[in-house]
């Protein structure tokens, strides 16, 4: 056997082992990426679920409350100022003068009290949204701003009679109405724009004040107030697989643009 | 005898395709850190595979060379290997290493292999050294996890090749001298092989710059 063969040999198997490893590397390496990959978007299912599933806690606590606030405390209240009314119409005349007026006072006082409980249990479950679409719900929001804020709310929608799925609606409802808290709140603006676009495959929100905006370091400073509040539209726009982007500056109000796509079911 | 003559021409230019495309990315103001030490390495070798062309037509010995060759090839590879560990511990072991084997080189031209031999323990000290250096960096590779396709990565492959090339050389360069005794076509065989395996590193290098990282 000429000697060449053993060296030939042993050098095969050294280079054979070399690529073993080679091949062994790439392999694991790309079953352990894929590991990574299922992990992390397990890790992200869960996390959209719990998002998903506070949300929807958040919405039914919402919808108890305002049940209870419109089936009981409005109930008694209404009763209260029924029988406020009974003992008005009871006063004999020479009592009039010394008994009607503070009772007119309770019956106006009651009507205060009502409307506050009206426009909590609406802002809690906007029956309009559920009956009327996000377009309805978005006026009746534009309505319900306080007169005295003088704020000019200025809305348009390419297709008002439009629905989408609830989720949808009841997202970008409340995403609307978290932005027009902050405009009432911290913007001091004097007008608000509101666009409401659906195109055949997404649905596009735009929202812009004049007010007096925010820098990014404000943002990161009061995260527990504006921050927290803007933070709660990115996850509910995450959750609709849409996108979302805030800009502003001092001085030169906030401009936020939604993109949400049409074709999901929620 | 052909066969033998033109795998070794091609083992000897197959340092230019490396050289010439790390230079034509140099030119083109491209190069990252790993073309340059790839420019280098590739500058190194043609120097040395010129300075052996020369010397053997001139029918001088030039294993001098070699004992010189194989501590400086070790240091650049090794120096390659330096810039991708952000660990200090093993920068320092790379470090101790390349000092080490300075010494046992040195060592090896006085008291084991003189300059006149081909230096086989240094080249097979310089093969379990790179083979080990590959292996650490494929270590690293499963530590990160922050590839996706390995096959792109410019060190994956610089490791491929070094590790095969070192891996297979490793026998032959371990035994050079006691094959002296058999007769020349043997030789010339393993001589091949040798030259086939610095052909696929070399073309390794190519591949590398490929997928270096440009400016």
């Amino acid at each position: 056997m000429s000697p060449f063969i053993p060296f030939i040999i042993a050098t095969s198997i050294i280079l054979l082992l070399a690529l073993g490893v080679v091949v062994f590397v790439v392999m694991y390496q790309k079953r352990l990426m894929k590991h990574q990959e299922y992990l992390r978007q397990l890790q992200e299912t869960r996390q959209r679920q719990l998002l998903e599933a506070a949300l929807e806690a958040q919405e039914a606590e919402r919808r108890r409350v305002a049940r209870d606030l419109h089936d009981e405390v409005g109930t008694m209240l209404a009763l209260v100022k029924l029988q406020a009314g009974q003992w008005s119409n009871g006063f004999g005349k020479g009592e009039i003068a010394e008994g009607q007026q503070p009772v007119t006072n309770l019956k106006l006082k009651l009507d205060e009290v009502m409307n506050s409980v009206r426009r909590i249990t609406h802002d809690l479950m906007p029956i309009v949204l559920t009956k009327f679409g996000l377009v309805q719900a978005i006026e009746s929001l534009k309505r319900s701003m306080p007169v005295d804020s003088n704020i000019g709310i200025k809305f348009e929608c390419n297709e008002p009679d439009r629905r989408v799925g609830q989720k949808l609606e009841l997202a970008l409802y409340r995403i609307v109405q978290e932005l027009l808290g902050n405009t009432l709140k911290h913007a001091q603006a004097s007008e608000v724009y509101i666009k409401l676009t659906f195109n055949t495959y997404k649905l596009e929100l735009v929202y812009t004040d004049n007010g007096k905006g925010f820098s990014s370091a404000d943002l990161t400073e009061n995260t527990t107030t504006t921050g927290l509040g803007l933070t709660n539209l990115q996850s509910r726009i995450a959750l609709l697989n849409g996108t979302i982007s805030i800009n502003s500056e001092l001085g030169a109000g906030i401009s936020v643009v939604a993109n949400v796509p049409l074709l999901t079911e929620f | 005898m052909e066969v033998y003559n033109i795998i070794q021409y091609l083992s000897i230019f197959s340092i230019l395709p490396p050289l010439i495309y790390s230079l034509v990315l140099l030119w083109q103001r491209q190069a990252g850190r790993l073309t340059w030490q790839i420019f280098g390495f590739s500058v190194f070798i043609a120097v040395v595979e010129a300075a052996g062309w020369i010397s053997s037509y001139k029918g001088l010995n030039n294993l001098w060379m070699s004992h010189v060759y194989i501590p400086l090839e070790y240091a650049i590879l090794a120096y390659m290997y330096l810039c991708i560990f952000n660990n200090k511990i093993i920068k320092r072991l790379i470090i101790g290493s390349v000092v080490l084997f300075f010494l046992f080189c040195a060592l090896d031209i006085v008291y084991l292999e003189s300059l006149t031999i081909y230096n086989s323990y240094p080249r097979v000290i310089e093969s379990v050294l790179m083979v080990l250096l590959s292996l650490l960096y494929f270590y690293k590779v499963f530590k990160d996890i922050d590839k996706a396709d390995l096959l792109t990565d410019p060190y994956f492959l610089l490791s491929v090749g070094v590790i095969v090339n070192f891996a297979g050389s490793s026998v032959i360069n371990s035994l050079f001298n006691v094959m002296l005794q058999y007769p020349a076509e043997i030789m010339l065989m393993c001589l091949a092989v040798l030259n086939f395996l610095n052909v696929l590193f070399n073309t390794t290098l190519v591949l590398v710059l490929r997928r270096a990282p440009r400016v």
